[in-house]
């Protein structure tokens, strides 16, 4: 217990957090980080190993981690587990040909023994396109309520126009502040 | 006598040495003071900017809002885009913005979009079909559009939604579509053998799967376009970002503004986008696309990463190998 508590320390003098940022391919992960950090959007090109970007955000730091989301790249999302206190799950609501890849790849991901206990934002994002799936489309097709071990939420968002994008990073914040940094 | 003048001539080179230094603070504090006034000023021309826009912008929507009656729901189109446009501005003015300001915008934001949702799911329950029949040639069959007014899901996760166009499972067909059922809607394209596809507009997105021997060519498109599981095609497409994978002996002609992407792919051919037609200069300028930026021989291959090498998965298509496309 002692250990723990010198531990929670250590991190409450920092307030540093580690997020992740994953899906499939194509979904917009770059384009929502470069969206938050108040870049141009427009010229963002497929990742081809990752990005790292740390922006200040309430009191906190966030230390972003952006793993590009190819085939060939996922077998590599694991190296960035260790650590991790949050994950950022980014899906391509108008992407409906590959939902059922999406809703594997995410479950599979939540399985890993490292990633266990970390809080769970999952961005159904490209709302700005007419005829992107719903909310509640996006939660059924990748059962999203058969998750237990994970605080999670949804939300829809466009990194096009920001719709959302700052009040789920607040909620993911908020939960994985709750955890660690809270006065127990 | 002569070390008392050397003192007194070190005191006073000593003397120069700091008021000089005194006078180059002095300039930067006043550069700096400069500096500083000119950012505010900007700023401020920012500001105004956003304070002149922004009330307009707000008071437009909900006039069109107010102007909404029973079975009207034709502006509906019209305030979804217009609210997305709206969001955009706050987002991009953000960094200029008090906190207070953008809270309210926030605010503003979300009331307009919890109206226009209500407003949505009214007008789905209603019958909502889009008639495509009137806009086509003669000789495109009209049963080969599927537009489906209310998602529904099936076993293989396979959505078809409103304002979604889904183009599937055809055999040796001409497809052709307009910008007026085109622009801002996703297009989704799969199964398809030896058709000839020719958009004439805009899509919002482009999603294409498993097509064998096809020809498809589109007018510009400003996000990205996803190409899976085709063989013996050939594309023209401008677009955002590109991303190929599982494919085999297509060729690309494309205009793109970010390094286009390959995976698990063999013999594929890239040339620029060379589409010609009338109304070109005008979709292109629309679309937002800039022009003046090109990757289209930037191909980067996931399975061949090693720099300074070039992949054995693409080329160049030669000059005098390159076709022409038109889509008039």
């Amino acid at each position: 217990m002692v250990l723990l508590s010198i531990l929670k320390k250590l991190r409450r003098k920092e307030k540093e957090m580690r997020l992740l940022l994953v899906g499939l391919d194509n979904a917009g992960k770059s384009t929502i980080l470069s969206r938050i950090n108040g870049e141009e959007i427009d010229s963002v090109a497929p990742t081809l190993g990752f990005n790292i970007k740390t922006f200040n955000f309430a009191d906190y730091v966030l230390n972003v981690w952006d793993v590009g989301g190819q085939k060939s790249l996922r077998s590599y999302w694991r190296n960035y587990f260790e650590a991790t206190e949050a994950i950022i799950w980014v899906v391509d609501s108008v992407d409906k040909m590959r939902l059922g890849e999406c809703r594997s790849e995410l479950h599979d991901l939540l399985k890993e023994e490292r990633l266990m206990g970390s809080s769970l934002l999952v961005f159904a994002n490209k709302q700005d396109v007419v005829g992107a799936c719903s909310l509640q489309e996006i939660r059924t097709l990748l059962e999203l309520d058969s998750i237990h071990k994970h605080h999670w939420t949804v939300m829809p968002c466009s990194a096009l126009t920001g719709q959302n994008l700052l009040e789920g990073i607040d909620w993911l914040v908020n939960d994985v502040a709750q955890r660690l940094f809270d006065p127990d | 006598m002569d070390s008392s003048d050397d003192l007194l001539d070190e005191r006073k080179q000593r003397k120069l040495a700091q008021m000089s230094r005194r006078d180059e603070e002095r300039k930067l504090d006043l550069q700096n003071k400069q500096d500083e006034r000119k950012l505010v000023t900007a700023t401020n021309v920012g500001r105004k900017f956003f304070e002149q826009e922004y009330p307009q912008m707000k008071s437009e929507i909900e006039d069109l809002f107010s102007k909404l009656s029973v079975g009207n729901d034709e502006k509906i189109p019209e305030i979804a885009d217009r609210l997305q446009k709206m969001e955009k501005f706050i987002t991009e003015h953000v960094d200029i913005l008090s906190s207070r300001d953008v809270a309210n915008a926030q605010t503003d934001v979300i009331k307009l979009r919890t109206q226009l949702n209500s407003l949505q799911v009214d007008s789905l329950s209603s019958t909502h079909r889009i008639d495509f029949a009137k806009t086509h040639d003669e000789h495109v069959q009209h049963e080969q559009l599927e537009e489906v007014s209310k998602a529904v899901s099936s076993p293989s996760n396979l959505i078809v939604s409103a304002n979604t166009i889904n183009i599937a499972n055809k055999n040796n067909e001409l497809i052709r579509l307009e910008a007026s059922d085109l622009n801002g809607k996703d297009v989704a394209i799969e199964n398809l053998k030896q058709c000839e596809v020719f958009l004439k507009g805009s899509p919002s997105s482009l999603q294409i799967k498993n097509l064998h021997a096809c020809i498809l060519i589109v007018g510009p498109c400003l996000r990205s376009v996803l190409i899976d599981q085709c063989q013996q095609c050939e594309f023209a497409l401008a677009c955002q970002q590109l991303r190929v994978h599982t494919s085999t002996e297509c060729d690309f002609y494309v205009h793109i503004t970010a390094q286009p992407i390959i995976e698990d792919c063999h013999n594929l051919r890239f040339a620029p986008y060379n589409v010609e037609y009338k109304l070109k200069d005008e979709q292109v300028k629309a679309s937002g696309l800039i022009w003046t930026k090109d990757y289209w021989n930037d191909v980067r291959d996931f399975n061949h990463m090693i720099s300074g090498m070039p992949s054995p998965n693409w080329e160049i298509i030669a000059e005098e190998e390159r076709k022409e496309w038109s889509l008039d």
